[in-house]
């Protein structure tokens, strides 16, 4: 924690090795995050180098009231929603009332985090933001559409599309699983 | 979000990714820190960029007030023809011809003559309208040409007179006695010596041959006593000034890290009841010496001396205890250390700043007559000795913290200068001079930079009694 405190005044003054060692603490888990929102690894780094300009810029209004992480993980958040709200075209509206309710649980353990973001980036590019922001980012609905300025309605829906997705991807790769195993 | 809208499909892709980490390439924080790195020179262009403006507003405002000056001056000097000649007459506000003419033919003189010589001269041309004149007139030409060759190789000056209709006069002058008088009436007669007190007055000059043979100038009072004041005379100069204006700072907000740091339960003072208002514009006042140097025709330098006290304003509700009583507090710090903090009615609190400064300045000559303009720019370094924080109504004690480690600003500072100088000499060796000046901080008044840094703008005006050394 001091040593957090320590980066962060550090930073305040402009520290090239402040800077340095703030990034090198929170990159790799922003990378994540970022990548979770882009098709490519590229469109990932545009969005930390974004990100993390910002927050060097606006490190100095940091209060210390929340956690660093939660502040620099929703820089990074609304820099990547920024870059991806050009492609946000909206599907037609799903009455979510029909779509199956299968039994919600899954077992992702089994799956590496290459597989799983594979699977992530098959999603449609509305889909797929929505998805992150609501499972991931655990965002509820009325603040998804406060934040992509859509309606609830259509969140909800964009979200049912992407869970019912993610459910035959999961569904199809058990199935080449079981086959492969016999 | 309600979490019991989250079902376990979305717990199970949460925790998939919690903890979840991937490397970026290696050029990654070379790309951040050289946008990093762009930011930081573009807010030294802002700077600079500032600075070339001031430049150019008070390069405009000179020249305007120069151009001015030096029209009204130029509508005395244009010379008519009475007859109705139109004399291809040299403006006189072509100075460099001016300047060349008189210089050739003032440098044997002496100089306390030449102040107190009050009529301008007509000039001899060059030999080609010594030439011209001897050939215009078979007869008068050979006596003319004899006399300016004559005035010519006397370094004499010449004038005409315009006796009458017919006559031209030719008067020869040494200095400012009359030594020959050589008049000519009407073609082919041999001139004669005349009083020489003639040639004291001072007649607008037409050519009877209808050529131009000297740059004539009128008499002006004011152009001469111009003059007499040159270049050259600047060499060395001491001098006292005062100024007093006001000062804005730069800070956009942001709390004193000091006060961030506030121990919430110290003393029972909560940080969010503490009222602690960003310091805002108050007055400057400063004094000094000056000295300065003309080290090419038009460029000097000057540096010098000054004490400066800067105030600023501010609301706080923020009071110390110490051995002399309650005092006025804006540093938490400070305040801190002392023991006993407390909160009272919010009043306003005066924050005075005490500093010698030694500025270095260049400057261009803009004009350099009696009435001079000076365009000067500049850094100087700024030296902070205390500064004293008071309760403007009273009630409260003032403190007086002395710069160093203990306080909470920077103990130097550098500080661009801009300044115009409209000067107006008096006598010989005195002038008097009006300097708006402006001033501002390049790095930051306060050692803490939580939020904006404080860069204060100043603007003051002055006047300054300077003392030329000859």
């Amino acid at each position: 924690m001091n040593q957090e405190k320590a980066l962060i005044e550090g930073c305040k003054r402009e520290d090239n090795e402040s800077q340095r060692q703030l990034y090198d603490l929170f990159v790799k888990k922003m990378m994540v995050v970022s990548i979770r929102y882009s098709k490519s690894q590229q469109e990932a780094e545009d969005i930390i180098q974004e990100a993390f300009i910002k927050i060097f810029q606006h490190i100095k209004t940091f209060k210390g009231e929340s956690s660093l992480y939660y502040w620099i993980k929703r820089i990074v958040v609304n820099t990547a929603l920024n870059h991806q709200r050009s492609k946000l075209y909206l599907f037609p509206m799903v009455d979510v009332s029909t779509l199956n309710h299968e039994v919600d649980s899954i077992n992702l353990s089994g799956y590496q985090l290459d597989d799983l973001l594979k699977m992530i980036h098959k999603l449609p590019d509305g889909c797929r933001v929505i998805f992150n922001l609501y499972a991931i980012e655990g965002y509820s609905h009325k603040e998804i559409g406060e934040q992509l300025r859509i309606s609830e309605g259509t969140s909800k829906s964009q979200y049912a599309r992407a869970k019912s997705l993610l459910r035959d991807m999961l569904n199809k790769d058990e199935r080449m699983s079981y086959e492969q195993a016999r | 979000m309600n979490k019991q809208d989250r079902s376990a499909f979305e717990n199970a892709w949460q925790e998939a990714f919690e903890g979840a980490e991937m490397a970026p390439s290696d050029q990654l924080w070379g790309k951040i820190e050289l946008d990093l790195t762009k930011q930081a020179n573009s807010g030294y262009k802002k700077r600079i960029l500032f600075f070339k403006l001031m430049a150019a507003a008070s390069v405009l405002f000179a020249a305007v007030i120069g151009g001015y000056t030096v029209l009204n001056n130029s509508d005395h000097l244009k010379v008519e023809s009475r007859e109705g000649h139109s004399i291809t007459s040299h403006d006189a506000t072509n100075t460099s011809d001016v300047d060349q003419l008189y210089a050739e033919n003032t440098e044997k003189q002496d100089k306390a003559e030449v102040a107190d010589h009050t009529h301008s001269a007509t000039y001899a041309k060059e030999s080609e309208n010594v030439t011209r004149i001897a050939k215009s007139d078979s007869k008068s030409g050979d006596k003319i040409s004899q006399t300016v060759a004559k005035a010519k190789a006397n370094n004499m000056l010449i004038r005409e007179d315009k006796m009458n209709d017919n006559t031209a006069a030719f008067h020869t002058v040494k200095n400012d006695n009359m030594t020959q008088h050589i008049s000519q009436s009407k073609k082919g007669e041999e001139g004669s010596i005349s009083d020489p007190n003639l040639v004291e007055k001072l007649n607008v000059a037409e050519a009877e041959l209808g050529e131009l043979l000297a740059m004539d100038m009128q008499y002006v009072p004011r152009l001469t006593e111009l003059h007499k004041r040159k270049k050259t005379d600047r060499d060395l100069w001491v001098g006292i000034g005062l100024a007093m204006g006001q000062n804005s700072t730069s800070s956009a907000g942001g709390e004193p890290m000091a006060f961030e740091n506030l121990n919430s339960d110290f003393n029972n003072v909560q940080r969010d009841q503490i009222n602690l208002s960003e310091e805002r514009s108050g007055r400057v006042v400063s004094a000094g010496l000056a000295v300065g140097k003309q080290v090419a025709r038009r460029w000097i330098v000057e540096s010098g001396l000054s004490y400066i006290k800067r105030s600023t304003l501010a609301e706080s509700n923020l009071a110390m205890a110490s051995p002399q009583g309650v005092q006025a507090a804006n540093n938490v710090a400070l305040a801190e250390s002392t023991g006993q903090v407390y909160l009272t009615d919010v009043y306003q609190l005066r924050n005075t700043y005490n500093s010698i400064s030694v500025p270095l300045q260049a400057g261009y000559l803009l004009i350099d007559r009696q009435i001079g303009v000076t365009l000067k720019a500049g850094l100087a370094n700024d030296i902070l000795l205390f500064n004293r924080v008071e309760d403007t109504s009273g009630n409260l004690e003032a403190v007086t913290v002395n710069a160093g480690a203990d306080s909470q600003y920077n103990t130097y500072l550098i500080s661009g200068l801009l300044t115009s100088e409209f000067s107006y000499l008096l006598g010989q060796h005195y002038y008097l001079a009006l300097t708006p000046q402006l001033r501002k901080s390049i790095n930051s008044v306060t050692k803490d930079e939580a939020g904006e840094a404080n860069k204060p703008i100043i603007f003051t005006v002055g006047f300054k009694l300077n003392y030329l050394f000859k």
